[in-house]
């Protein structure tokens, strides 16, 4: 270790005091896994800054120890087994000095560009169990990818990696060279294009008034235009997203849809109706393919705000409500670890495996064979591995290994006595 | 158009300065030689537009080859002069003057003439887009480290084709204008003072008399009226911090940091702040006493300077949706606020202005100040009113 605050820090604090007994556990298991796991040292491994929580020793929050930098692997292994940290991570960025403890003095070289969805920002994450979260999260990620990363953005799928986050979330790295050297104000145009703000601006769905002479009779006819559904970036998307809203209330049931377009300013019963009327026929939603429809500028206001909804990513907020990706200093969750709130593992994932990812099955990586005795003070349940386990109030139960660090580390349970 | 009528417009293109270095004069004629007086008349022209900031100025037509030749001499001449002259604000608007220049010229050329002075400007583009009329592409990491700070700039208003953004001709010439600010600002501040003897010998009066005028516009621009505090000329991310507490919207710490360092760099001691806050709804003096005694250097050991834009933005401070035309030549919020300052002084409308309102915002100005004695109630005045008014109607 080439600078370390921390060793000298903990000398001049009193004598260490036992950890509280969940912690003890926990602590110990973590050593057990990691003596034959080592998460693999990451590339550019002499580059990066680590952080890690350790095991708090006295009365407050664990100990965050940042400014870690590591000159060879021997190091690192050595660090990481005599203090077992209950969560690791490391930079993004890449430094000439990773350990300095001024960021002026690092030397900063350049960072992946990330992406870091958690549950937590999704709009009704609350209204959720654990088991949706990872499933809703895991569709937004693919959005992620799919829509922007890969198409949009034109990044290739070996210019990125994948992970679990061991949490409620997944991150993305890009790695490739062109992304290296931007800095937070190009990030934020990311963020900004990945989450739609201000999409609204550029009045990607307007109103044409078209006039006509019928015999002796002028004529005006208004016309909704939105861009067509094939076309690049965000004016396919909302062509897209319009198609899209327009299905989605012709196939609900008659109230329901009402209910659902009266919920917008200067729609009432009777608008909503002629539009469901209107859109109930199939050859005015093929002329909506064309990028038409004859509404009026409520519908207009309706459909452009569902429509670039649906389109966006919720990506999520950092501690100074900064999104992630623009921070060029981020220390993330390290591959390979296991998260100190679950024991799931920082899984590293392909395309292919992503599909396929169950969190819940794929990323245990404690072992199911010892079994270990909790004891839940309030009662619970949750599912790991396959198996629904549930945790009568106050009764001590012996279960394996992995879930029963996943509910002292969810704070479900605590070890029993013996 | 013959190589020197071309040269003449553009003078950063490679063959220009192969013909300059082959073709052209040598130094001691174009310092001395009568038959170059007229390009160092030129050179001396350009430079003072430049420091007025007189871009009304049309693009010059050339009649003849000797005409050509004189404008396309003039501008190492120009450049020479500026480095002479050696003061950062005149080599910043003479920076901003070529650049306009440019693409003024460039915008009434064929494609192939903006993809030659873009491949000058190492500006890595393909051509050919998804329709006829976006046909300059550029990656878009490389477009977001060379587009302008503006709000229609946003990488989000444009529509990235497999991470390519497709621009339309003249907002690719816009770019152009951009890359050969930055560079050229770049470029003389390296070059600054360093002039052979013999340059400084020839142009001595102009020298002295753009220095002159360069350091009294310095002077005037930095006075420009910190003392007393026109809420109007605010920039948006203070604005928009002010308009959220006033709805009761939870500011972030780096946002009250920002306000507070703010007014106290225009002048404001710590009860002066306090005061410009009462009329904030849940303000509380006393909490925010200790807070704003801190920021200021009173009853704290570091006083602080506001945070620069790029801090701004970092910390999600900067209303970037609300960005204007000044933003984009600025890099901290003071730098706007004292540019914005002194735009109302000449009467040049501010973003989202007419001239008429211009004229009017500078006669209120002399009204008020003619009245110096209430100038502590005018400063809360315009934000106590509203507020005041929605109470009365619950």
């Amino acid at each position: 270790m080439t600078t370390n605050g921390a060793t000298r820090q903990d000398e001049a604090r009193p004598p260490p005091q036992p950890l509280p007994p969940p912690l003890a556990y926990m602590r110990r298991v973590l050593r057990d896994h990691y003596q034959d796991h080592l998460p693999a040292p990451p590339d550019r491994f002499g580059r990066r800054e680590f952080g890690f929580i350790f095991w708090p020793r006295q009365p407050g929050p664990p100990p965050f120890v940042r400014h870690l930098a590591f000159r060879t692997r021997d190091d690192y292994a050595r660090t990481f087994m005599r203090r077992v940290p209950w969560h690791a991570y490391y930079s993004t960025a890449y430094y000439q000095s990773p350990g300095e403890r001024r960021m002026v003095d690092k030397g900063w070289l350049g960072a992946e560009l990330i992406f870091d969805l958690d549950a937590d920002h999704l709009p009704d994450a609350k209204a959720m169990t654990f088991e949706e979260q990872l499933a809703a999260v895991k569709i937004e990620f693919r959005k992620l990818l799919d829509e922007f990363l890969l198409g949009d953005f034109g990044f290739g799928e070996d210019d990125m990696y994948l992970t679990f986050s061991g949490g409620r979330g997944y991150h993305c790295h890009v790695t490739t060279d062109s992304v290296l050297g931007l800095d937070s104000r190009a990030r934020r145009e990311i963020v900004d294009y990945v989450t739609g703000k201000g999409v609204h601006d550029r009045r990607l769905i307007w109103t044409e008034t078209r006039r006509w002479r019928d015999g002796a009779y002028e004529q005006e006819t208004r016309h909704l235009r939105f861009p067509k559904p094939d076309l690049p970036g965000w004016s396919g998307r909302v062509g897209r997203g319009v198609l899209g809203v327009v299905e989605e209330v012709r196939d609900l049931p008659w109230d329901e849809a009402v209910r659902r377009l009266t919920q917008y300013d200067g729609i009432g019963p009777a608008k909503a109706e002629a539009f469901l009327d209107k859109v109930r026929d199939p050859r005015v939603v093929e002329r909506m393919r064309e990028g038409w429809a004859d509404q009026g500028p409520a519908v207009e206001r309706f459909l452009s705000r569902e429509a670039v909804q649906r389109g966006v990513v919720a990506l999520g907020e950092g501690e100074t409500d900064e999104p992630v990706t623009a921070d060029v200093k981020r220390l993330i969750r390290l591959p390979d670890s296991l998260h100190g709130k679950t024991g799931l593992r920082v899984v590293r994932l392909t395309l292919d495996e992503l599909a396929d990812f169950d969190p819940l099955v794929d990323a245990v990586a404690l072992p199911m064979g010892p079994e270990d005795r909790v004891v839940s003070p309030k009662g619970g349940s949750f599912t790991l591995a396959g198996e629904r386990y549930v945790l009568p109030e106050g009764e001590p139960m012996a279960i394996p290994r992995a879930a029963a660090f996943f509910a002292v580390a969810s704070r479900l349970a605590v070890p029993a006595e013996r | 158009m013959g190589a020197l009528a071309l040269y003449a417009k553009y003078p950063v293109l490679p063959d220009a300065r192969d013909w300059l270095r082959t073709e052209g004069p040598k130094l001691d004629a174009l310092l001395t030689d009568f038959l170059y007086a007229q390009a160092r008349d030129r050179a001396r022209e350009r430079v003072w537009s430049a420091l007025r900031r007189n871009d009304e100025e049309d693009p010059p037509v050339f009649l003849s080859e000797v005409e050509e030749e004189m404008e396309l001499v003039s501008h190492p001449l120009a450049r020479m002069l500026v480095a002479a002259v050696d003061e950062a604000l005149l080599a910043r608007r003479f920076a901003v003057a070529e650049s306009k220049r440019l693409s003024k010229l460039l915008e009434r050329e064929p494609g192939e003439t903006v993809s030659a002075v873009a491949r000058t400007f190492d500006i890595p583009f393909a051509r050919g887009g998804p329709d006829e009329e976006h046909d300059f592409g550029l990656h878009f990491t490389e477009y977001l480290a060379r587009a302008p700070n503006e709000k229609a700039w946003k990488l989000v208003k444009r529509d990235l084709v497999k991470g390519h953004v497709w621009l339309a001709k003249d907002d690719f010439v816009r770019l152009c204008e951009e890359v050969y600010k930055r560079r050229l600002e770049d470029e003389l501040q390296d070059r600054q003072g360093q002039v052979p003897t013999v340059f400084r010998e020839v142009f001595q009066s102009a020298i002295t008399r753009l220095k002159q005028e360069t350091e009294r516009l310095a002077a005037e621009y930095k006075e420009a009226g910190f003392a007393e505090v026109d809420q109007e000329r605010f920039p948006p991310c203070i604005r928009r911090i002010l308009t959220d507490m006033h709805n009761h919207v939870n500011i972030p710490h780096m946002g009250r940091f920002a306000v507070v360092t703010f007014l106290h760099t225009l002048g404001m001691d710590a009860d002066g702040i306090l005061r410009f806050f009462s009329s904030v709804p849940d303000f509380d003096p006393e909490k925010s006493r200790y807070q704003i005694e801190h920021i200021t250097g009173k009853g704290g050991p570091t006083e602080y300077t506001p945070p620069g834009c790029g801090t701004m933005q970092t910390y999600g401070v900067c209303p970037l949706e609300e960005r204007d035309t000044i933003c984009s030549d600025i890099k901290h919020p003071l730098a706007y606020y004292r540019k914005a300052l002194w735009m109302k002084e000449r009467n040049i409308p501010m973003p989202g202005e007419t001239k008429e309102d211009a004229a009017q915002a500078k006669e209120a100005t002399a009204a008020k100040s003619g009245d110096s004695a209430k100038k502590g109630e005018t400063d809360k005045k315009p934000k106590a009113k509203p507020v005041a008014n929605k109470e009365a109607a619950r």
